[in-house]
């Protein structure tokens, strides 16, 4: 067993440390405003990090510009995350998120969204859908 | 339940968000695909800013309120990102992913348990069979 094979369970750890960390800024200085300034220490942490390891900002106009604005739905995510986490708890809110995550990655997967490659959803994975379905369910009803 | 709903679409936007910024990675290179993510956000608020100032003043007026650890969620975010990209080079996608909702879970049931909030048993039911769905389909992907 391997120090990094224990990698992704530390790094689980620390996102549901951070959405609560997020939640308290954002009970403290206001819904909006933490949003804002979750993000700016994120971009002031990058830019560093980019200017110790020789990194530059680049720009390539033969990319969609759209595909330059997935930050706005980070305001979003951030966003949902603080107002559910105050309201129903990390665990509720975390895991109604993984499932969203697991069934939207399936349908997004199966039609090959945004040109990437398309994976025919396997009916052997059937149950597993239908289990996380159906786990969301009895939460939400 | 207006709130339950959201934590599940939360999940929705987060995943089409995933798309569109592994695609501006694969074409530009990944600290870019994150700085976008950033930089783009920022840049919104600041326009948002410019129509409500008093949004601004007040939440200015507000920072000393905060203690600071509560400002560490923007540090552990970049270490997400690092942690993550390690972990899908190092790793198969498949045990990435299962480990990270595992930490998650785990971890949001302690700190759920730290601040008193008890969860009932149709919802910890819930949260099982959703554990067990994504355990049975990473068991199913190794497979194939």
């Amino acid at each position: 067993m391997k120090i990094a094979n224990s990698t992704p369970l530390l790094t689980g750890f620390l996102i549901a440390v951070m959405v609560t960390i997020n939640t308290s800024l954002s009970v403290n200085i206001g819904e909006s405003y933490s949003v804002f300034i979750i993000h700016l220490t994120g971009l002031i942490i990058l830019l560093l990090a980019a200017f110790l390891l020789k990194q530059k900002v680049r720009y390539k106009n033969s990319i969609p510009f759209w595909l330059y604005l997935g930050g706005g739905l980070g305001i979003f995510i951030v966003l949902f995350n603080n107002l559910t986490i105050q309201n129903i708890g990390v665990s509720l809110a975390l895991s109604l998120g993984i499932a969203g995550q697991i069934i939207t990655s399936v349908v997004l997967e199966h039609i090959g969204f945004l040109g990437t490659i398309q994976k025919k959803f396997n009916p052997s994975m059937l149950p597993g859908v239908i289990l996380v379905l159906a786990g969301s369910i009895i939460i939400i009803v | 339940m207006i709130y339950l709903i959201l934590a599940f679409f939360t999940g929705v936007i987060l995943v089409v968000q995933m798309y569109m910024n592994s695609q501006l990675s694969a074409r530009l290179d990944s600290f870019n695909g994150v700085f976008y993510n950033y930089f783009i956000a920022v840049i919104l608020f600041l326009l948002y800013f410019l129509l409500k100032p008093d949004l601004f003043t007040t939440g200015m007026a507000r920072l000393s309120t905060a203690d600071t650890w509560m400002f560490g969620g923007g540090l552990i975010g970049i270490l997400v990102v690092i942690l993550c990209n390690f972990s899908f080079k190092k790793l198969s996608a498949t045990y990435t992913t299962s480990l990270i909702i595992l930490g998650q879970l785990i971890a949001a049931i302690l700190i759920d348990r730290y601040f008193g909030i008890i969860i009932g048993t149709k919802e910890i039911t819930g949260i099982l069979m959703i554990a067990s769905g994504i355990a049975y389909n990473s068991y199913i992907t190794s497979r194939s």
